[in-house]
């Protein structure tokens, strides 16, 4: 397992979601893929507890999809983001799967009005031909328990 | 009328509304007073304090509130501020209670049931000079419609089955999906929030001429593409919008509804095994019969609005509406699951809930961003009236007195406006303290 490698792919996954690179993040999943943004703690059940993202692939393609019609009108204009990814520690898990955790600090800035949001990731990456794809991918907002503003972007 | 009163039939015409009753801070405070403080307003459901002990911090208004069950499992609903100095009791939004409410200043201890049940050096009173009984938690009135509770600062014997009126049938409707008959809304909120007033979204809610334009992006993708939305929304469409009085108002579906065999808003067809369709309709045929069971499937999820602040949507989408200030609104979206169906029915309906109408959902968030341009535009200040004609001279009236339009007209936020003016035009009696 390489660090660097791990580091790197995290590193330009994020760099995809600022720039709305819609296609090439969603290139970046395997086909089986879960995006999870809990809702209201981290340790909720998916499966009986509502999230604030919950998508296998289906919803994540249609996520895209919508975004991409130029009729989101909540990303009309787009929000300008940055992101910092830090704190990345990796370990091995099983069969063949990489766990790694990091956390974030995204600015969020769209009609003159910025929001600041923090999180921590937790990303299970697979190796897949020989590169790097996302296997799942759980977001864990600081403020999941309050009113969020709109999350109309990729976080 | 008192020198500097707001006269607010200046302000609210049968044909249009001043932006003035959006951005007023006089008028938000007058709200919170005549429409909050003196009105049944929806706090929770019964599920969500389902065991002894169980809280969930609330407001009515400004105020904050804490529905609350007690050892005895009888439900309360008391204002969060303790009797001594004035403090939240209470710091959370869920929880349990079971050791009472504790007092962080000087430690004064009310059981859930609101009873002051002791503080430090009680000595400090003289004797005769206090009675704990006498210093409960404030006590708000509360009452039940099969399990949804709204409360009521200043009760005026209006019951709330009254209040409720003409909506009661549609909470039956969402109710009656249930195999079990009832509702469970154990699953988690979404929160949500906008910088705009308040009215903005139980407008929007009930206004059936946006959906195909607003939410294209959600409508047109691949699933909905093929579908022809203007047989629903559109000039020849067979959904209508229903003023049902008292500012109540529905979008109402039901013919699409029974045209596709029901299901159709819970969009469940596709998402959810046949067996688990086939238990989930078995099992409502064993509690209402064949012939009712194959009526409240076809009726299927209602979209309604109790005024000022509970929506239901489909499928199974209970909101609250919380105001902030003029210009900031809450909104929490709480899952509601039928109880006794089979587990994927309930899934797909949690699931939706997010995918839908959540902060990042595919609908809501454009809503929430119309919001924020409609205040924005408020600041603009030549010709404030904003336009409520649409099917003025079309609607029609029911037997039953409410008032039907099509989709695309403007019937329901003329009812909403037309109750508000109400509310607000009577002067308030007495305080607004309960």
């Amino acid at each position: 397992m390489d660090f660097r490698e791990v580091e790197q792919f995290i590193f330009r996954e994020a760099r995809l979601m600022d720039e709305h690179r819609y296609d090439e993040w969603l290139a970046l999943w395997t086909e089986d893929g879960l995006y999870w943004v809990p809702c209201g703690r981290d340790d909720a059940d998916p499966e009986r507890e509502v999230s604030i993202v919950y998508d296998r692939m289906p919803q994540l393609a249609n996520r895209i999809q919508r975004l991409r019609t130029g009729k989101a009108f909540a990303e009309d204009p787009p929000s300008r983001l940055c992101r910092v990814v830090s704190n990345i520690e990796v370990e091995a898990a099983s069969e063949g799967e990489i766990t790694a955790h990091s956390s974030f600090v995204l600015g969020d800035l769209r009609k003159h009005r910025e929001v600041q949001w923090y999180g921590r990731s937790i990303h299970r990456l697979r190796r897949v031909d020989g590169g790097l794809r996302i296997a799942c991918k759980k977001v864990m907002l600081l403020n999941n328990d309050e009113a969020l503003p709109n999350l109309a972007f990729l976080i | 009328m008192a020198a500097g009163a707001i006269d607010y039939s200046e302000l609210i015409k049968e044909d249009q509304v001043h932006a003035r009753v959006y951005y007023d801070d006089a008028i938000f405070r007058d709200e919170m007073d005549r429409i909050f403080s003196r009105n049944w307003v929806y706090v929770g459901h019964e599920s969500e304090v389902a065991e002894p002990g169980e809280f969930a911090g609330r407001w009515m208004g400004l105020q904050p509130v804490i529905l609350v069950r007690d050892r005895n499992r009888r439900l309360h609903l008391l204002l969060n501020r303790c009797r001594h100095r004035s403090n939240t009791v209470c710091q959370l939004e869920r929880g349990n209670a079971a050791g009472g409410f504790r007092c962080a200043y000087h430690g004064w201890t009310y059981a859930a049931s609101g009873e002051l049940i002791g503080m430090p050096y009680p000595v400090g009173y003289a004797p005769g000079d206090f009675r704990k009984e006498d210093y409960g938690l404030i006590e708000v009135a509360l009452d039940s419609y099969r399990g949804f509770l709204f409360g009521h600062l200043n009760p005026d014997g209006r019951t709330l089955r009254e209040h409720l009126g003409a909506a009661t049938r549609l909470l039956d409707q969402a109710l009656d999906l249930a195999p079990d008959g009832e509702l469970v809304l154990r699953s988690g909120i979404l929160k949500h929030k906008y910088r705009a007033n308040w009215k903005m979204t139980m407008e929007n809610v009930l206004d059936a001429y946006h959906p195909p334009i607003l939410h294209q992006s959600a409508f047109h993708l691949d699933s909905g593409k093929s579908f022809n939305w203007d047989s629903i929304y559109g000039p020849g469409g067979n959904a209508r919008t229903r003023d049902l009085g008292d500012g109540h108002g529905q979008i109402d579906f039901t013919a699409q509804n029974r045209k596709s065999g029901g299901f159709f808003f819970q969009g469940l067809r596709g998402d959810v095994p046949v067996e688990a369709q086939r238990a989930y309709v078995e099992g409502l045929e064993r509690r209402l019969g064949k012939e009712r069971a194959a009526q409240v499937l076809g009726d299927s999820d209602p979209h309604f609005s109790v005024f000022p602040n509970f929506n239901y949507l489909p499928p199974g989408q209970v909101r609250l509406i919380r105001p902030v200030s003029v210009d900031e609104t809450h909104i929490y979206y709480f899952p509601a699951l039928l109880k006794g169906a089979p587990d994927e029915i309930n899934r797909e309906r949690v699931r939706r809930n997010g995918y839908m109408h959540g902060p990042a959902g595919l609908v809501a968030p454009d809503d929430i961003d119309v919001y924020e341009r409609n205040q924005d535009a408020l600041r603009a200040r030549k010709d404030e009236w904003l336009l409520l004609r649409r099917g003025i001279r079309t609607e029609q009236r029911e037997a039953d007195g409410s008032r039907v339009g099509m989709a695309f007209e403007e019937t329901t936020q003329r009812g909403i406006w037309r109750h508000y003016r109400s509310l607000m035009a009577s002067p308030p009696a007495g305080s607004a303290e309960p």
